[in-house]
C-alpha cells in the first residue's frame, strides 16, 4: 500500500494502554499478532521477556475466502497456524482484522487460535464501526507514546468496500468463549475492545 | 636455482591467493560470500562474515557478526553474537545479544535473542523471542546477554508520531 493510496491517522487507544502498562518487568509475555508485527510493539517490548508471533494473515484471506466450503477454509487456517510452534499467549492482537472475516470464517479461526491462548488471554481488538464502509486492507499500525498516552498510527487503505459494522453482541458471538471486557468508540470513528474468556 | 624458482612460484602463487582472499572481502575488511556463490552445508568460524550469496544448511560465528547482505539468501539456521538481516533469511535465527532487521529485509521464521530490532518497512513473518533466559539461547550460547532495564513505565516515554513510518502490508 502505498502514501499515495493510503491515509494516516493518530488515535489514542486507552485499552491498549493499559494492557501495556500491566506488563511486569519479570514477566514472559507472549503475544499473537493476527497481522505483520508492528517494528514499535518489538521495541516498546524489548526491555521484557517477549515472544511475539506474526501469523501474517493478511497474505492468507484471499486463498482462505476463495474456499468452497467451511471446511477446507478450516484446514486451511490450520494448515497455515501449523507453520508456527505457538506457545500459550497472554494477548491476541487484532489490529483491523475482524471484519474482514465473515462470521463462519472468524469463529473457525478463534476456534484453531484458542488452544494457544492461555486462560487468561486477552484479545485486543480495533475494528471499523462508526463507518458504513471500510478500508480495502486491513490499516498498518504502529505504537507511539506521547504524555503517558498510548496512540496508534493507522495507515489505511483510502478504496474502500462496504463494512459489516459488526456489534459488540455479534463479535462476541464469533469469538466463542471470550467477552467483552471493556470496548471504547475511538476519535476515528473506530472501536477499540477488549475480549477476556467467558468465565465457567 | 631450484630455491629460486621455488621462490618465485610460491610469489606467485601467494599473489594469487591474496588477490582471492581480497575479491572474497567488502570493502571493509569483512569477509564476504559473494553474490555469485551457493554454498551448501555447514559453514562456521571467527570473524564477521557478510553473506551476499545463496547459503543454505548452518551458519554458526557464535562469537561475531553475521550479516545477511541485501543480495544475500540464506534459507538455515545461523547463529551469532550480533546478526544483521539486510536480505532474504528463511530459518532459525539466534543471537546473544542482538539482531537487526532492516527494511530491506525479507524475513520468514525465528529470531531468538535478548534484543530484536525491525527497521519500518522491512517484512517479517514469523517468531520474535526476546527472553534471554530461554532454552534456545541457553542451549546456543550457554548464557546470554542480561535484559537492558525496562523503563519504569513505557507510556512516559515520548515519540514523535512523524518519525514513524509505515510497514509493509501486502494482502
Amino acid at each position: 500500500m502505498g502514501l499515495a493510496t493510503s491515509t494516516s491517522s493518530l488515535v489514542q487507544t486507552p485499552l491498549l494502554g493499559r494492557l501495556l502498562d500491566a506488563v511486569r518487568e519479570d514477566q514472559r509475555l507472549v503475544v499473537i499478532d493476527l497481522g505483520v508485527l508492528s517494528s514499535s510493539l518489538v521495541s516498546v517490548l524489548q526491555p521484557f521477556r517477549a515472544r511475539l508471533d506474526a501469523l501474517a494473515i493478511g497474505e492468507q484471506l484471499d486463498a482462505w475466502f476463495a474456499t468452497e466450503t467451511q471446511e477446507e477454509c478450516s484446514a486451511l487456517i490450520a494448515q497455515h497456524l501449523m507453520k508456527y510452534q505457538l506457545e500459550p499467549a497472554d494477548w491476541l492482537l487484532c489490529w483491523g482484522f475482524l471484519n474482514y472475516f465473515d462470521p463462519p470464517s472468524l469463529t473457525s479461526l478463534v476456534g484453531h487460535l484458542k488452544p494457544h491462548l492461555k486462560p487468561s488471554a486477552r484479545v485486543h481488538a480495533l475494528i471499523e464501526y462508526s463507518s458504513p464502509t471500510m478500508p480495502t486492507t486491513p490499516p498498518i499500525c504502529e505504537l507511539s507514546f506521547n504524555e503517558g498516552k498510548t496512540y496508534l498510527d493507522l495507515a489505511r487503505s483510502r478504496d474502500t468496500i462496504p463494512s459489516p459494522r459488526y456489534t459488540p453482541k455479534r463479535l462476541e458471538g464469533m469469538l466463542r468463549g471470550y467477552q467483552t471486557e471493556n470496548a471504547i468508540l475511538l476519535s476515528n470513528g473506530m472501536q477499540e475492545y477488549v475480549f477476556s474468556p467467558q468465565s465457567g | 636455482m631450484f630455491n629460486k624458482g621455488s621462490s618465485t612460484h610460491n610469489d606467485t602463487s601467494n599473489e594469487a591467493v591474496a588477490e582471492r582472499a581480497r575479491a572474497s572481502r567488502a570493502p571493509s575488511g569483512v569477509a564476504m560470500v559473494g553474490a555469485s556463490i551457493h554454498m551448501d552445508g555447514r559453514l562456521s568460524g571467527e570473524e564477521d562474515l557478510l553473506i551476499e550469496g545463496k547459503v543454505t544448511g548452518t551458519v554458526e560465528l557464535k562469537q561475531n557478526t553475521l550479516t545477511v547482505g541485501s543480495k544475500g539468501h540464506v534459507v538455515a539456521d545461523i547463529y551469532g553474537r550480533h546478526i544483521v538481516l539486510e536480505g532474504k533469511f528463511e530459518g532459525n535465527a539466534f543471537a546473544a545479544e542482538s539482531i537487526v532487521v532492516r527494511r530491506s529485509a525479507h524475513v520468514t521464521g525465528k529470531l531468538v535473542a535478548p534484543a530484536v530490532s525491525l527497521e519500518q518497512g522491512g517484512y517479517f513473518s514469523g517468531t520474535i523471542d526476546m527472553d534471554n533466559e530461554t532454552a534456545d539461547l541457553k542451549k546456543s550460547f550457554g548464557q546470554a546477554a542480561p535484559k537492558a532495564q525496562p523503563k519504569a513505565k513505557v507510556a512516559d516515554e515520548p515519540e514523535p508520531v512523524a518519525s514513524l513510518l509505515q510497514q509493509t502490508y501486502k494482502p
